[in-house]
């Protein structure tokens, strides 16, 4: 328990920290205010809209990265994987490609917004991830016909192939600048939403993430085989039907913000699994997990805002260059210790 | 103590009629019927491939959804299924062969089946269990560093528990040594003066001889023997199936 | 007979409605004239040089990273790349004006204009379309003036090139432009890059069905299939420039095309961006081929 106070400490300083940098502070201005010397009310009444959308970075980052650690999670265990992630369903993917052929086909609609700040791509992302759904349940119910991991896991990569032609074949029919912003996007990199827009978006990434984490103790049993579940009371359909549908709506909701972010679901788990490898964590095991899947992602979009100002690299770049040495020295230090 | 609002002193614990198993390709079990009652403690015997498994997974709503069951079979009064609530009723089910692909510890392991919302887990059975087993001292183990032996009792004392009413074991004695498989009988036993119902799947059961109520005789899905009158033992059947082992050796 | 056209209450009520309306119009005048106040920042390198163009260089606040011409705005702010621009950076500048050249993602563009700012698009896609473009930038960004003589600039050199090199075009010579060797980009027939070339006699060879080709990329078989005497290429600065011609020489020997007698390199800074140095490139090319 007090693991979880404390990384929720940590995160709200990452918070605080990640909102005062950026391009238009410098370094000595963050220094002041955390000296106490305020940057000034003025300041950030001045600049309202430069809070605004810091504001919305980190609130983005801080729930995409819970949403999709605790999507790896399900998936490494669901799926009894260590390389499992979110993505290996193929429901982000179906999100992303349905969205691209939006952009390309359809650019009248792409540019619409309902309630002037819901975009209508939102609409495109969600039934993409839909449609990958029922994909999946129809390559394993219409042409499997048995339901196990297997099939599941063919299914994804059936899709996740799939859409990667669809994406090369919209590649090839965009312009070389329209081309460079559309793989920025692919990479990750969270949108400058406007703050009603996030209102909405948030709290369902995080409704997503908790879904799924929930289920962790059934998910746990489930790693030891259906039957095993089933003995000790999981009701195994009902529970891979609900995995599913949340999963459909943390990867559209995900690419809503951010596009397919990558490495996160990947391996924020294992990470977790290393680190809090006691005992008394494994209730709260779920937990530590999405918080530090958050804390990386508001470090990386921190990274990615603040290193090479004023350009500035998608965020999925940092997620990746962060968690790989993380993950690498952690396992390191285990081996020198046994 | 408390009994699940389906036990009724009269009515059997296991009910089947004209119990049939069909998988997509073959009959599994065919026309098994035999009731047990409260504190019954049943051996099922047979050869290999006799559907011994089948029946006992048949029992815990354990089966793949392809496979359909034909025939009335009713576990404490209710139609067993796989939607994981036999578990509520108080039916605890511990198959052959477990896969393992979460290396957590032991303790974690033991922890897994007392989750919230399900009865009847309780603690202090479960403390009874564990000092049965001797499983304390294997708390903080990996389950990959367990031995057979150790990996099996493991398993059972998580199996065991729960404040079952019907206790499902298919083949527990496999990995134990002859102490083990002693406490294990032991446990058993006891769970039977409580009232529990007891259906084991056996290959070594000359062990359990004194204490066994009902032994059920399966040969190729089919019901060849059921006696349910305690102390009988079924030296026929036995010798049949030993006397078949022998001819295969002798002629290959 | 005399009829009071309006009595003392009439009267009392037009005064008052036309100083409400005087003082209206006052009021509008002081908010034009705040709106002057302009806060410009430029997505674009030829953005950024029609800003100067235009005369407002002081207004100028924000460039890209490759914004180098004129000298003088290298020392401004950097907000970015031409492709990627940091919005942060763009609101602390509390600019008034945005101007970009290709499309800006739709997210970006309604927080650029939910935070107050106009964004301008200027993106012409034939040569003809230059002169009213630029007119209408300039008009945009408050420089009528200066925005109508450059437009005028443009229509007088692009007409009096044609007229000059009328007889050139029946000649039928043709032209392959290149933006990218590996892998292959050509020009499109349908582009200002490719009207430039057009406008002296050199026909854009390359031919495809679909009409929203602006830079399609070509296999090796594609060009080749193609007939052209001249392939041009774009390169900044004499190594570069030997490089780029070196690459089309060996194209050109792969496919072992007899046809093309010329290969030419121009500045990339000068023609490849959409800017008032077009004249210069224009005139570059006008004693090329004479």
């Amino acid at each position: 328990m007090r693991a979880i106070i404390l990384l929720c400490i940590i995160l709200l300083l990452l918070c605080m920290l990640s909102l005062l940098s950026g391009p238009a502070t410098s370094w000595s201005d963050v220094w002041n205010f955390i000296a106490g010397d305020s940057l000034g009310a003025d300041f950030w009444l001045n600049n309202a809209g430069l809070f605004e959308l810091r504001l919305v970075h980190v609130t983005l980052a801080l729930c995409v990265g819970f949403a999709l650690a605790s999507g790896g999670r399900a998936m490494q265990l669901f799926l009894q994987n260590p390389l499992a992630d979110p993505h290996i369903v193929g429901l982000s993917a179906g999100s992303t490609t349905l969205v691209l052929l939006c952009i390309l086909f359809l650019p009248s609609f792409s540019a619409t917004y309902y309630f002037d700040f819901i975009p209508a791509i939102w609409i495109a992302a969600f039934v993409g991830s839909a449609l990958a759904l029922v994909l999946v349940q129809f390559v394993f119910f219409g042409v499997v016909r048995r339901w196990g991991i297997a099939s599941l896991a063919l299914a994804g990569l059936l899709i996740n192939a799939g859409c990667s032609a669809l994406m090369m074949l919209i590649f090839a029919r965009l312009s070389p600048a329209a081309l460079s912003q559309v793989q920025v996007w692919t990479l990750g990199s969270i949108q400058p939403h406007s703050l009603s827009a996030v209102t909405l978006l948030a709290p369902l990434m995080l409704f997503s993430g908790f879904m799924l984490i929930r289920f962790d103790t059934s998910l746990r049993l489930l790693s030891f085989g259906s039957d095993f579940a089933i003995a000790n009371g999981v009701n195994v359909n009902r529970m891979r039907l609900v995995l599913l549908l949340s999963l459909m709506i943390l990867c559209a909701t995900t690419v809503c913000a951010a596009g397919s972010v990558g490495f996160v679901g990947l391996l924020i788990p294992h990470l977790t699994r290393r680190i809090f490898f006691h005992d008394r964590f494994a209730g709260i095991r779920p937990w530590l997990n999405a918080l530090l899947g958050a804390a990386l992602l508001v470090v990386a979009d921190l990274f990615s805002r603040v290193l090479t100002t004023p350009i500035e690299l998608p965020v999925g770049v940092y997620t990746a260059l962060l968690s790989t040495p993380f993950l690498f020295l952690v396992l390191l230090r285990q081996r020198l210790v046994q | 103590m408390n009994h699940h609002p389906n036990i009724h002193p009269g009515k059997p614990v296991v009910h089947a009629h004209q119990l049939s198993l069909w998988t997509a390709e073959r009959w599994i079990l065919e026309n098994i019927s035999f009731d047990l009652f409260r504190g019954a403690f049943c051996v099922l015997l047979g050869g290999n491939g006799a559907g011994k498994s089948s029946l006992l997974r048949t029992l815990a709503g354990v089966l793949p959804s392809s496979w359909q069951v034909v025939g009335r079979c009713e576990v404490l009064s209710e139609v067993p299924c796989i939607s994981g609530k036999m578990r509520s009723l108080g039916v605890s089910w511990l198959g052959q062969h477990q896969e393992v692909s979460e290396d957590m510890t032991v303790q974690e392991y033991l922890s897994l089946s007392g989750w919230s919302g399900l009865l009847p887990f309780d603690t202090e059975f479960s403390a009874q269990c564990r000092s049965d087993f001797a499983v304390d001292s294997l708390l903080g183990d990996r389950l990959s560093a367990l031995s057979g032996g150790q990996w099996q009792r493991v398993r059972l004392a998580q199996a065991l528990s729960v404040r079952a009413n019907l206790i499902l074991l298919d083949e527990p004695d496999a990995a134990l040594d002859e102490r083990w498989r002693r406490v294990l009988w032991r446990v058993l036993v006891e769970r039977k003066h409580l009232g529990t119902t007891v259906v084991l799947a056996l290959h070594r059961h000359l062990e359990v001889q004194s204490f066994v109520s009902n032994w059920i005789g399966l040969e190729e899905g089919r019901l060849v023997f059921s006696e349910g009158r305690p102390g009988v033992y079924p030296h026929a059947f036995v010798e049949r199936l030993f006397l078949e082992k022998s001819l295969t050796r002798q002629y290959g | 007979m005399k009829v009071r056209f309006l009595n003392f209450q009439g009267s009392a009520m037009l005064v008052f409605f036309l100083s409400l309306i005087v003082s209206f119009s006052l009021i509008e005048q002081s908010a034009f004239a705040q709106a002057q106040e302009r806060r410009i920042v430029s997505l674009a390198p030829s953005a950024t040089e029609w800003i100067v163009a235009f005369g407002l260089e002081d207004k100028l606040l924000g460039v890209t990273e490759q914004c180098d011409f004129p000298k003088s705005v290298r020392v401004k702010e950097k907000v970015g790349s031409f492709l990627q621009s940091s919005l942060e950076k763009i609101l602390a500048l509390r600019a008034t004006d945005v101007v970009v050249v290709e499309g800006i993602p739709t997210v970006m563009k309604r927080k650029l204009e939910s935070a107050g700012m106009r964004v301008h698009l200027f993106n012409p896609q034939r040569l003809v379309d230059f002169p009213d473009r630029i007119f209408h930038l300039g008009q945009a960004l408050g420089a009528s003036k200066k925005a109508r003589e450059w437009s005028e600039r443009f229509r007088l050199a692009i007409d009096g090139t044609k007229r000059l090199f009328v007889d050139s075009k029946k000649s039928g010579r043709k032209a392959l432009i290149f933006v990218g060797t590996d892998p292959i980009y050509l020009v499109g027939p349908a582009l200002w890059l490719s009207d430039l070339f057009s406008t002296v006699g050199f026909e854009n060879a390359f031919f495809s069905n679909q009409a929203d080709s602006f830079y399609p990329r070509v296999s090796l078989e594609g060009i080749s299939k193609v007939d052209a005497t001249l392939w041009i290429g774009f390169a900044e600065g004499e190594k570069p420039s030997a490089v780029v011609r070196s690459k089309l020489r060996s194209l050109n020997e792969r496919i072992g095309k007899r046809s093309v007698t010329e290969i030419k390199v121009f500045s990339e800074n000068l023609f490849q961006r959409p800017g008032p140095r077009l004249l210069e490139a224009l005139q570059l090319l006008r004693n090329d081929v004479q």
